[in-house]
């Protein structure tokens, strides 16, 4: 898995291509230790390029949205495939993540809440 | 019928050797498209959970998968080298948490496999049987 990061705005948005599994939950949870540490708590997630997601990586998101409300931070996604939305969506975790179809839509977000 | 077999060490490294080779024998046998995505998703999930919970992702200890194909079904026996495999299948938690970090394998599992099946090794590691057809049929059973 590979995670890539462009700052746009206010947010950090992280392009993640591969496979979203153990070991690349763990480079995931690792890279937004990192961003977290530098303060950045706006995080989007462009998952354009998810080719595989299982429990383990899903459990790495959950992970990550736990710290990022911890550090009172905000995570949005977007970009989903469809075989990894509907794994979202039985989990129920659709519910409790913000999930966006596009990045644009989850960047205007941050922009609107900005204004606010 | 077709037969593959591939032996890992219980690392974070053999998650992605082992998920290329299920990609290779998919591909060998041309299997495409939700069923390559479902086969794919049960044996990754097996295969975790053979790695940290049978084996204590110690190295030393193997995982092996066995791969049959034939013309019905694609079927995956995953094996690990711990001990009293099927008390662990037994006493599993599902916590119903949403907020889970861990404990959503085994709903997969059952969900996108067609058959699955728990069994015992002869040295007490837990054998958990995957398969998905390759037919247009619906769900044999469920375990």
């Amino acid at each position: 898995m590979e995670i890539v990061r462009h700052d746009k705005g206010a947010c950090a948005v992280l392009y993640i291509t591969g496979r979203l599994d153990l070991a690349g939950g763990a480079m995931l949870k690792e890279q937004v230790k990192k961003l977290l540490a530098s303060n950045n708590v706006s995080i989007h997630l462009n998952l354009n390029s998810v080719d595989f997601i299982n429990s383990s990586g899903l459990g790495a998101l959950v992970s990550t949205m736990k710290e990022i409300r911890i550090a009172r931070g905000r995570l949005t996604m977007s970009n989903l495939a469809s075989y990894v939305q509907e794994i979202f969506d039985i989990t129920q975790l659709s519910h409790i993540f913000e999930i966006f179809k596009t990045e644009e839509e989850a960047l205007n977000s941050y922009r609107a809440a900005a204004t606010v | 019928m077709a037969e593959y077999q591939f032996r890992y060490a219980s690392s974070l490294e053999s998650e992605d050797q082992m998920l290329d080779d299920v990609q290779s024998v998919l591909e060998l046998h041309e299997i495409v498209g939700g069923r390559a995505w479902r086969f794919t998703l049960v044996v990754s999930e097996a295969f975790t959970n053979a790695l940290i919970h049978g084996n204590g992702s110690d190295p030393e200890r193997l995982v092996r998968l066995d791969i049959r194909v034939n013309e019905l079904e694609i079927v995956a026996d995953i094996t690990d080298e711990g001990a009293c495999g099927l008390d662990r299948i037994s006493h599993r938690i599902n916590s119903g948490d949403l907020m889970a970090e861990c404990g959503r394998g085994i709903g997969f599992m059952e969900r996108y496999a067609d058959r699955v099946e728990y069994r015992e090794s002869q040295t007490g590691g837990l054998v958990v049987s995957l398969a998905v057809r390759l037919t247009e049929a619906t769900k044999i059973s469920q375990s």
